[in-house]
């Protein structure tokens, strides 16, 4: 990270009609590196990452993406600063692999033209970057969710944006394709200069993973920082209400954190019985 | 393979598919009473294309044949071709729009309100002509453009249309609509067979006038839609998919479903609800156009016009001289069609 603010997040609020899902969230997001938002349920995670991508359309002045409030882009244009990599992904119809990896390619293709051999040169690179470029004739629905997931973070990279969003990219995977995917997100901060933003449940992946954690409840930002700095046992009780040990995860260093029970001891209680 | 890379295999198929379309014209026109060979067929219609039509002489030729190919046979053909486009062409948009394999043309009620438009114009007994068109087919018009109004204004949320709002509130309106064409036909007895085989769908009361009404509005649509194709892939990724990519979605969304309820209202309004066709020919030309809407589309266009040829020649040749409405002949065989396709389906996703 060398310093550059890239997002600016200023008093943003944000309510699905009276019920206030954010409230006065004030971050700032530096070039480079991978940003965690974690929290519980309903703390406000999705609904942050969507405003940050303009799914849903913050007020005026409350997001600013490289010094320009974002309301002021256009979809092109903000396609070109943001990807954008959604929890699902259903393609209800066959698209193969590649032509889906290369629809990242839109931004920058004008009505009438077709994918030029530079358009495809850069889904390749995308490909094997994430590691599906042997899948690129299989049709998007055949393939399992890590590979579909890989296939869309390629899509995201082929937009050649210098932010890409992902709605929590490993919820829905094993243990071996979480892993998977984190490295090629640590190794595509590295590699091609991108900051990455996602939300995330897995607190110690979170923790491995993350160069910084934006820790979210109930609408608000509890706090930000490193991961030594969030994952601590008594933040996480007061935020997750769960008792939980932290230790020093001795492979790699970053916190671990292990749960040994609710707030409200049912959990042992039941255990009993 | 991308698409790029298949596009000149898909341009091929797309000139063999349109050289059947031209066959499937010119054979459909040697159907009838009277007989009249594949060649004579082929002379009569070229003898009146501009410019090389007069390399092509008529001389010799039974007057009245001429007369049945150019101004009985062929207004029905091409009126027939119109609307297949249209609603195959328009069954394409809406499924990749609104990401829905089940979207037809009348899933937004379009077809209800030109039924209860035509409905009134037949009891009301109005059976002049405005300029060559019925009025049973102006009414039908009004009314269909009125209930995609109505249920474009239901479904508004802001300046947004979410689809599930727009597809139940064509399900809602159009039950409300049907309901109201019942209650017409039980209070008018004797119009009731009228209205029925007017709900069946027919072109056999085509005309040039009609086509004259139809080919520039049908013409006009498949070109905007075409310069919308790659909107439609990223759309049928889902909205959110589309709006990252860049695409302004609800602007898009507009623009479809104004251009796909006109040519729904102005097909409708000529040939009454022919089912069908625009669920199926979009399936069916996937199987060789791929999802790519680049392709698709042109696909549906030429798939939607052999399909619907091919179905009223049946219906006015079948059981000749009755008709059998040419709604009845494009359901009944699309439909072990469209089982035969869920099956093949079936299968893949098990195995």
């Amino acid at each position: 990270m060398n310093g550059k603010k890239i997002i600016v997040i200023n008093k943003l609020d944000w309510a699905y009609g009276k019920h206030n899902i954010l409230n006065n969230i004030n971050l700032a997001i530096y070039e480079g590196g991978i940003y965690g938002i974690i929290g519980p349920n309903g703390s406000g995670k999705t609904t942050l990452l969507k405003n940050i991508a303009r799914c849903l359309v913050p007020k005026k002045n409350s997001i600013h993406i490289a010094d320009k409030d974002i309301t002021q882009f256009s979809n092109k244009t903000l396609a070109r600063e943001i990807s954008y990599v959604p929890q699902n992904t259903d393609l209800e119809f066959e698209f193969s692999v590649m032509d889906v990896v290369l629809m990242g390619r839109s931004p920058y293709i004008k009505r009438l033209q077709s994918e030029s051999s530079n358009d495809i040169e850069i889904a390749e690179r995308a490909m094997k970057a994430t590691n599906t470029w042997h899948l690129r004739d299989k049709s998007i629905n055949m393939v399992s969710g890590g590979e579909k997931q890989r296939a869309i973070i390629a899509r995201a990279l082929t937009q050649e944006a210098n932010i890409m969003l992902l709605d929590e990219p490993v919820s829905q995977l094993d243990l071996h394709h979480q892993l998977e995917i984190m490295d090629i997100l640590k190794r595509l901060v590295i590699e091609n200069k991108v900051t990455v933003i996602m939300s995330i449940h897995d607190l110690n992946i979170a923790a491995q993973f993350c160069d910084r954690l934006v820790l979210m409840d109930k609408g608000k930002i509890f706090k930000e920082g490193i991961p030594n700095d969030i994952i601590k046992e008594d933040i996480i009780y007061s935020v997750y209400g769960v008792k939980a040990i932290v230790m020093k995860n001795p492979v790699t260093g970053t916190p671990h954190i292990i749960p040994y029970g609710n707030q409200s001891d049912v959990h042992r209680k039941s255990s009993g019985d | 393979m991308i698409y790029v890379e298949k596009r000149p295999i898909i341009k091929l198929i797309l000139c063999i598919l349109i050289l059947g379309l031209l066959a499937a014209v010119i054979l459909s026109a040697t159907f009838g009473a009277a007989h009249i060979s594949f060649l004579d067929a082929i002379r009569i219609m070229v003898s009146k294309i501009p410019i090389i039509g007069g390399l092509v002489s008529t001389d010799g030729l039974d007057s009245s044949h001429v007369m049945i190919v150019l101004n009985l046979r062929l207004p029905r053909i091409i009126l027939s071709a119109l609307v297949g486009t249209a609603l195959a062409v328009v069954g394409s948009v809406l499924q990749g729009m609104f990401k829905n394999p089940m979207a037809d043309p009348y899933v937004m009620g379009i077809s209800s309100g030109a039924s209860l438009g035509a409905s009134i114009a037949i009891v009301a007994g109005l059976e002049y002509t405005f300029s060559g068109i019925g009025f049973i087919t102006i009414f039908a018009f009004i009314g269909s453009i009125l209930t995609i109004a109505l249920i474009y204004n239901i479904a508004r949320v802001g300046s947004k249309i979410p689809p599930t709002t727009l597809l139940l509130a064509g399900i809602a309106i159009n039950f409300m609509l049907l309901s109201l064409v019942s209650i017409i036909m039980v209070f008018n007895r004797n119009q009731v067979e009228k209205i029925v085989f007017w709900t069946m769908g027919s072109v056999s009361s085509a005309s040039w006038n009609q086509i004259a009404f139809l080919f520039p509005l049908v013409l006009a649509g498949l070109v905007v839609i075409l310069l919308f194709s790659r909107d439609l892939n990223l759309m049928s990724a889902g909205e959110e998919t589309a709006k990252s990519l860049g695409t302004e979605v609800e602007k898009v969304k507009k623009i479809l479903i104004a251009i796909c309820s006109l040519l729904v209202a102005a097909s409708v309004s000529v040939s009454g609800t022919i089912g069908f066709v625009g669920l199926i020919i979009p399936h069916a030309v996937r199987l060789l156009s791929g999802s790519d809407h680049r392709s698709l589309l042109p696909f549906s266009a030429v798939g939607g016009a052999i399909f619907m040829v091919i179905c009223d020649t049946i219906s006015r040749s079948a059981a000749a001289p009755a008709e059998i409405p040419v709604g009845a002949v494009t359901s009944i065989l699309g439909s072990p069609y469209f089982i035969y396709l869920l099956y093949r389906n079936k299968k893949k996703v098990f195995n």
